[in-house]
Order: structure tokens, then sequence, then C-alpha cells
């Protein structure tokens, strides 16, 4: 019986080719977004199951009750914790601790890099499988280990062991060591790995209270093998009296918790202070996202069958009068759905691997450990996404009459009221549009940072790296090289973090804060930056600090200095030390984040921050030529180092193009798209069945294609031009309100909503035309005749 | 074998109330052949799905092999006909993505034979009708008069008692048409009672009975 059922349904799909690929296609383009999310659900459930003595691993988290009653629950627990499990409990193999601290950027002297960083232990190393591949564990303060990513992308080739990175407010690092790559599930991950000796705490008191009060750290335990866990429950008990004792004064109670590692991911909790590790709640709003797609391209499925009824009725009369039960014709209907959502898991999968190969979003994990796991997952979700989908019109199209169906007296089924439908069709549209919209906004605005060439010069620009203070013999060398147009030097690039000072418009002034760039005469005009008053800072060969500076608008108008062309001259201070006067003032321009205003900006000639030389090229010279020649002069000077170097406007465009995510965001656009069409193609595929009849009775009245045409699509035309007014306007503010977010953007593009609008809306008219048109030819004679 | 009683079967359209069939009394014992005549509209083709239980009366009594249908729940009244009636439709109604062969084998399959009785049963069939070399084609390569045949083959393959065609010749040519009434005539005389809606006086002449019908009262 099931074969019979499946030989009539690869028969139906392949007789209706067309009708079976918008289906297929249709759940087969929804689909990979649920095996995604199935995966990042399995995902949650691997985290941090690599390290070796799993079973005897434990995290420390701690409940607190403040002193007005109310409750939390972090994943957290005092600095000292670990410390004294490790000092006083024999059950403690072993014990560390992890901080994780956000917001890090390093810097290598040409790029700075946003890094996730976490301070450990050493301990932490012999707790958990991160293995080194060079180099040594981080134990010495300012040292870290970077992980084999974040080395290549600062290192490329170059042995990172021994170098330095600088972070703006803690100094310079030496890298001790580069770790194997490791898996992305997991709690620890990060991109550099600092030693706990690094760590100053935000407090900076060391007392006892502080180490017991300050909820910063992760503990960890290794329990003794052979141990029994409740030892470590009576050493947390006495642990928990002791932190308590020494929180009396403060009112505040703490209740430490064990936590098997295996049993931290997913967070059942809903713990504090758990980055890394995804709470059940949070799996669940990732996984509804998939699901809404599906449902829509679900009910798509739905509808769409149901307005091709009328050619499934015939049959389903035969068979009743055969002496099928509606329950048999139910199981052969969802069997039909249920082969279409396997076709369409086939087409999922491949899309998703598509989607691997191509697109590379961080934050999506593509990989799981259990492949028998995942499968009985994809399947037994696409059993059900094919149960669903088919249970509606199987129910529908089993309970046809026979007599009605033989007779030719049926309409093609439907489920909801039109109106209900028709709003659908807009709703969906809207969402289309809007959706569309958005990544278009996002498109001009991070095109317009990774190719805006307005704020400062990005082209022919080459960063090298500078080793020692050799740079004006260096320069002397680069400047003789025929390709070379000029060479600056600068402490940072613009486009980064700067470091900073302070200045003030007298000696009993106020100081502001203002970023410091230190830079030649050459490095300026580089950048081919616009004065508004005075010039440019004068040339100068000695290694001295030059007591003429660069400030922007902001700077004169914070501290006050009146009018540009008024402040030329002046003197300020720069770190309440000897005054400097201005030479120039800049036009204000975004010389670090896109997205922040502009603050005081001060340069300054200071050979002693000199870090990057800025070369610039001539127009048209190649960069394999180029870079070959500037090598040659460097390894004159060094014989035993590797030129660091890199294309300013390559290295702005990749930071500033999130290539991955668009590339994500228009692949989720369009599907969403895909499943609007099919939504209109359902509808209007009803539409021209039920008036098939009307359709050859005007036909024989005289009127031609056309006209025909034009009645059957002005009704779906009108939903489109209801959504394209809803939509237009919405797009509008959606763009407003992102650009905005920048202090620097361009002018919300509606030459390119306009162009999007008409491509959207455009191929779903083609798609009415077409069905319309389809509807139209058929010959009055076939539609009319009843038996 | 069948009596109907009293059997009336009205639409309502708004408040008023449209008769098909008035007051149908008619009984038949096995073996009879029966030809319901009478002009479009007389409720031929009513009374006919009403006796093949396709239809419920508006009004009155109907029993089948000793069996009150007017009484019986949809599930036993499906598997009274299953067991005892075959349909042959004018416009043939095989299922088109279904080969000859899987086409005469659907209702076995309804009836839950094996798949190796069915086999044999399809084969027998087939061979009766002479058309084992068609047994892979799918309806739209077969003529009118061939696709009939399959449809009368698909009707008898469960062995029923009651044959009901509904202008089985309607849409085949004469020839074609005379040689599908030799073939109920046949049946007739295996055992098979018929009953056949027909326009026709030479075909109605088949039958052992005509029945008139007339606006929905049978003519006597």
């Amino acid at each position: 019986m099931i074969k019979n059922y499946f030989i009539i349904a690869c028969r139906n799909l392949w007789k209706h080719k067309l009708f079976s690929f918008i289906n297929i296609v249709g759940l087969g383009l929804a689909i990979p977004f649920a095996l995604l999310s199935l995966m990042q659900v399995e995902a949650v459930y691997e985290t941090d199951n690599f390290h070796e003595h799993a079973d005897r691993l434990y995290r420390i988290r701690t409940n607190v009750t403040s002193k007005d009653g109310r409750k939390e629950k972090t994943a957290t627990s005092p600095r000292q914790l670990s410390e004294d499990l490790k000092a006083n409990y024999a059950c403690v193999e072993n014990a560390c601790k992890v901080i994780r601290h956000y917001g890090w950027e390093l810097n290598n002297r040409i790029k700075t890099i946003s890094v996730n960083g976490i301070y450990v232990d050493p301990a932490f190393f012999d707790m958990f499988n991160f293995k080194l591949e060079k180099g040594t564990i981080p134990v010495l303060p300012n040292t870290l280990v970077l992980s084999h990513e974040m080395a290549a992308i600062f290192f490329g080739d170059v042995n990172p062991v021994g170098k330095m990175l600088s972070h703006p407010q803690f100094g310079l690092f030496q890298v001790s060591g580069v770790l194997k790559p490791f898996k992305r599930g997991t709690q620890f991950y990060s991109d550099v790995m600092v030693s706990m000796a690094s760590y100053v705490p935000v407090v900076n008191n060391q007392s006892a209270l502080n180490n017991w009060t300050d909820l910063n750290t992760y503990s960890f335990v290794l329990l003794r093998d052979g141990t029994k866990p409740s030892a470590l429950d009576v050493a947390i008990q006495q642990l928990t009296a002791k932190s308590n004792s020494l929180l009396a004064s403060s009112g505040d109670k703490q209740q430490f918790v064990k936590q098997e590692l295996s049993k931290i991911s997913p967070d059942k909790e809903e713990l504090l202070n758990n980055p890394y590790v995804q709470s059940l709640s949070e799996l669940s709003v990732n996984f509804a996202m998939a699901m809404m797609i599906i449902i829509l391209a679900g009910f798509n499925y739905t509808n769409l069958t149901l307005a091709r009824s009328l050619g499934r009725a015939k049959e389903v009369g035969i068979r009743k009068t055969s002496g099928a039960t509606r329950f048999q014709l139910i199981c052969q209907f969802i069997c039909e759905s249920i082969l279409v959502a396997v076709f369409a898991l086939v087409i999922g999968y491949a899309v998703l691997l598509l989607m691997e190969q191509y697109i590379h979003v961080h934050w999506i994990t593509w990989k799981v450990e259990n492949q028998v796991t995942l499968w009985i997952m994809f399947i037994g979700f696409t059993l059900l996404v094919g149960i669903l989908a088919g249970i509606l019109p199987a129910w529908i199209l089993s309970g046809f009459q026979p007599v009605k169906v033989l007779k030719g007296f049926l309409g093609p089924a439907t489920v909801g009221k039109i109106g209900l439908r028709k709003s659908i069709v807009v709703i969906q549209f809207v969402v289309t549009a809007c959706f569309v919209f958005v990544i278009t906004h996002m498109y001009s605005e991070f095109n317009y940072m990774a190719t805006d060439n307005e704020n400062f010069n990005r082209k022919n620009i080459n960063h090298v790296s500078m080793i020692d203070s050799q740079y004006n013999l260096l320069k002397h060398e680069f400047e003789s090289n025929k390709q070379v147009d000029n060479v600056g030097f600068v402490s940072t690039p613009f486009g980064g973090t700067s470091s900073t000072c302070a200045i003030k418009p007298s000696q009993t002034g106020e100081n502001i804060l203002a970023n410091y760039y230190a830079a030649d005469a050459g490095f300026i005009g580089n950048m081919q930056l616009k004065f508004v008053a005075g010039k440019n800072m004068p040339t100068e060969r000695t290694d001295s600090v030059s007591p003429f500076i660069l400030l922007n608008e902001m700077a004169v108008k914070a501290l006050g200095l009146g009018k540009a062309s008024d402040a030329i001259g002046k003197s300020i201070y720069l770190n309440n030390q000897q005054p400097l006067i201005i030479v120039g003032v800049l036009k204000d321009f975004c010389y670090s984040n896109y997205q922040f205003a502009v603050q005081p900006v001060l340069i300054q000639h200071n050979p002693a921050s000199f870090h990057v030389f800025s070369i610039k090229t001539k127009a048209d010279v190649s960069n394999t030529s180029f870079t070959a020649d500037m090598k040659k002069i460097w390894k004159q000077f060094y014989p035993h180092d590797d030129m660091s170097y890199s294309w300013y406007e390559k290295e702005l465009y990749d930071r500033y193009y999130p290539g991955a995510d668009m590339k994500f965001m228009g692949v989720v656009s369009l599907i969403i798209f895909v499943i609007a069409i099919m939504g209109l193609l359902g509808m209007v595929t009803y539409t021209t069945e039920k008036r098939i009849k009307e359709i050859g009775i005007r036909k024989v009245m005289g009127a031609t294609v056309m006209s025909i045409v034009r009645t059957l699509s002005w009704s779906f035309v009108k939903l489109l031009i209801i959504a394209v007014c809803i939509a237009l306007p919405l797009g509008y503010l959606f763009g407003l309100f992102f650009l905005n977010i920048f202090t620097f953007h361009p002018p919300v593009d509606i030459g390119l909503m306009g162009l999007m609008c008409m491509f959207i809306f455009s191929l779903a008219i083609f798609t009415i035309a077409l069905e319309a048109f389809k509807a139209a030819r058929s010959n009055p004679v076939k539609s009319l005749r009843t038996e | 074998m069948l009596e109907l009683k009293g059997i009336y079967k009205w639409h309502n359209t708004g408040s008023n109330r449209t008769f098909i069939l008035k007051d149908i009394n008619f009984s038949m014992k096995e073996g009879e052949f029966v030809s319901i005549m009478g002009p479009s509209g007389s409720g031929k083709s009513t009374l006919l799905n009403i006796i093949g239980m396709l239809d419920e009366p508006s009004e009155g009594q109907y029993h089948f092999m000793f069996e009150p249908v007017h009484q019986l729940k949809e599930k036993q009244r499906s598997a009274l006909y299953k067991k005892y009636i075959g349909f042959v439709f004018q416009a043939y109604h095989l299922i088109d993505e279904l080969t000859v062969y899987e086409n005469i084998e659907t209702p076995l399959i309804y009836q839950g034979i094996g798949s190796s009785e069915r086999k044999s049963m399809v084969a027998d069939m087939l061979d009766r009708f002479n058309i084992v070399g068609k047994k892979d084609l799918f309806p739209s390569q077969l003529s009118g008069g061939q696709q009939q045949l399959v449809g009368i083959a698909r009707a008898l393959i469960a062995k029923p008692k009651l044959l009901l065609a509904d202008e089985p010749t309607g849409n085949l040519n004469s020839k074609q048409g005379e040689e599908i009434m030799q073939l109920f005539s046949e049946l007739n005389k295996e055992g098979v009672a018929i009953i056949q809606v027909t326009h026709s006086e030479k075909n109605a002449a088949y039958g052992s009975r005509i029945i008139n019908l007339l606006d929905g009262r049978i003519e006597l």
C-alpha cells in the first residue's frame, strides 16, 4: 500500500514538474535555516566536550543573596576561591581561575584589531585541553598566547613567538606562544589568553575582603582521581561559611555551587555572566526564528496544494468509489508531502553545504561531532515538516464527495477567508521588501566605510612597520625609489584607536581629552587632509619634538580658541608641559570609528612615537613590483627581519566590509523573497482555477487574451501596490534609523531602494502575468465542457 | 437483493425545495439486468448514486443484501459497497497517473488483499479482457473503448454482485458501444446483477427490465 502511495506521489511530482519544483525548492530553501538551528542545538550540547578529565572537572559558581533579599545566580565566583580549594583540600588535585575581560584591542603597529581575551592561571593549561603549537604558556606579567587564527591575522607567516603587541591601556605584551586550533564550542572561546599575572583588578585593592566580594572569576577544580564528588561539596560548604563570615558586615550572603563541566551547557538556570554558554531560552529563540521561515514556507505548500486541488479531486472520487477510506487517502496525501519534504531536505542540505563553503559567518557553528544524532534530528524534522505541511490539504482533499467530484461540481479548495489570504500576500511582500531595504542600507553604509576616500586618502598608500629608530635613513632609501611619491611617519594610522593626551588653552585652564597622533608633514600630505586655516607643519629632519602642532576644528572649539583662523599662532599646553604653537587647523574628519562623533585631535611631530612608514606610491605602480623593491631596501637594513607591510586601501576595506555577514543576509532575504513569490503564485493559481469557466465564457464572448490577462492580474497588482505603499516609507525610516547610528554616513540611497523595489515587484508582476496568461490562453471548449 | 421504499431526494434552493427524486419504490433480485432510461435531469444518475451508496436519500428506506442502508454508519456502508458493488462511469474515470495494471489493482488494495493474490487476480482479469499487452500503458495512451474496458475490468476485479454503470457507452462510438453491451450481457449471464443508466433504446434493450424516469418519478 505504502509503495503504491509513493509510486503515485512520484508520478504526480514528475507530471507537474513546475509545481513540484516550486514546492520542493521553496521548502528546500527554507530548510537549511532549520538545519542550521538544529546544528546549533546539538553544538550547544557538545560544548567543552574535548577536555581529557571532563568527568572530574567542576566549575564552582555562586548564588548571591543581597541584603534586600534579591537573589542572583552567577556563573562566577570570588578570586580567592580556587586558590583556597587548591591549597587546603586534599580532594582537589588542581584548580585554576579564568577571568574574561571585554573590549580588548591589540595593535601590531600596523593593524589594530579587537580581540576576545581571557586571563588564565598556568594551571589552566594542565586542566583543559588547549595545546600549544609554538612557544610556551603565558606565566610572566604581560605575556599572552594567541589563537592559531589570530596569530595568522597579526603576523601572517612570520613566527609570532617573542613579538610584541600593544594594548592602548595596559601597554606592551609579549607573545609567548601560539595555540593549536581548538574547537569553537567552548566557554573559553578567545583570541588571546593572557597570563593571570598581568591581571589588574578594576578596584586595585587586593585586600582579603575584595578577593571574596569581586565575583568576576570563573573557578575550576579538577577532582583527585577516585575521590567522591561529595568531598568537594564539603569543601564548598566550608568555604561558603568562610566567605559569609568575611562578608557579614556587608549583609550579602554567598552560596557556592558546583557544576559538572558537561552540565554547564546549555544553561538551564539563566546564570549571569555566562558568556559562550547558550541558555535554553536563547536556544529556543534561535530555533523559533528558523521555525518561522519553515512555517511560512509550509503555509505556501499548503496553499499551493489546495489551490491545485481540482486536479486531484477526480482521483479522490475514483479512489473513494474503489473503496478507499478517508484515512487511507489522508495517508496517501501525507506520503506525498513527506516525499516533497525529503526532496527539500536533499536540496536544503546541498544549500547548507554551499553556504558553509562560501559564507564564513563566525557566529554560526557549521560542524557538529555526533553525525548520527544530527541526521536523526534532520530526518525526524523533515518528517515533521512533511506531515505538518500535508495534513491540511490531506484532510480537505480526502473529504471530497465522489458524487460532486466526478460530476465536476466542485471549485478548488482553500483555507481561510480570501481577505486573510490577501493580507498574507501583502504582509509577505512588505516583509520581503523591508528586509531587502535594510540590507540595501547596510550595504550602502558598509560600502561607504569600506571605500570612503573623503575623510582621508587611502589610495596608493602602503604602510611599513618600523623596527627601530633608523627611520630617517630608511626613509631616504625609500624616497629615492622611482616608484615612491612621498614618505611620511605616523604613530598609528587613521582608522583605529589612537593614544590620548590632555590639552588646555592656558597654564591655569582646565585640561580636556584629545586624541594624539605623532606624525610628520609628509604623512599629512599623504592623507590629503584639508585645512580650514593655517598650513601644514614644517618639514623637519631632527629627532627632537617639534613645538608646532596641528589641531582639528573640534579641538579649537573645545579649547575655546574662537574661529579657526584666530587660533593660528596661539599656544596651548600639552600634558601640562611646555606650550606648543598651532600652525594649522584641520577640517573635522573621521579619523577612527565611523560610529563615533569627532573628538579633539592633536597632531605633532614627535619622532619618539613614530611607528609606521606611510609610503605613497606613484599612481600607476603595480603592487607586486613595489613591494619587491621595498623588501629589497628593507633587507639592506634588517637582513634578519621580514618587512611587515599592508596596503591601506585593502586593509580598511577588509576591516569595514563584512562580506560574509552580507552574503548571509543576502541569502536570507533571497529565501524570504522566494517564499513570498510562492505565496503569490498560490493565490494566483487558486483564483485562475476558480475563474476558469468565467475565462471560457469571456473568450466565447470575444475577449482577447490581453484583456483577460489584465482582468485577472489587476486584483493582484492592487495588492502589490498596497505592499509598495507600505514598504517604501517603512524602508526609508529604517534607513534613516540605521544610518544615524553612524556619525559618518551616506544619505539614504533612494535610487538603490527604488531599484530593489522595482526588481522585487516586477518579478512578482511577471509571476502573476505568466499565470494569468496561461489561464487566458486555455481553450474555452475544454473549460466549458462538463461531460 | 435490494429494495427502495419511498425514496425522496431534494435540494433546498433558497426557500424553495427542488425535488430530484419523488417517491421511488423499486426492488431487484440477484442476477437481474435493469436499464434506467429518461431524459436529461430526470434523476437517473442520482438514483444510481443512491443505489451505489455514493449519495444519500433525503427520505425513505433502502435495504441492500438485507441490510438497512439508511441506518448504517459511513464505515459499515463503505464496507458493504466495497464488497458487493462495482462502478463503471461514462468518462471512464481512470487514474491518469497509474498504469492499466495499477488502475485495475486499486480496489483490491483498498480491500486489504495480499500482493501475490492481487497479482493473480489482476492477471486473470487482464487475460479475460485481452488487454495483457496493454498492462503497462497509461490511460492517455489508450482509445476510449479500451479505457472503458479497463474501467469495467476495475469494477469487476473485486467480484461484485452488482455492477452500476452510468451511461457506459456515452463517450464511445457505436461499434465500441456494442462491444461493451455484449460484454455486459455476458457478465449478466455469469450471475452479475447490472443496473445501467442509458439514453439509448437499443442499449436499454439488453436489460431484462426497463425503468423509465420522468421528473424524478418512475413512469409505469
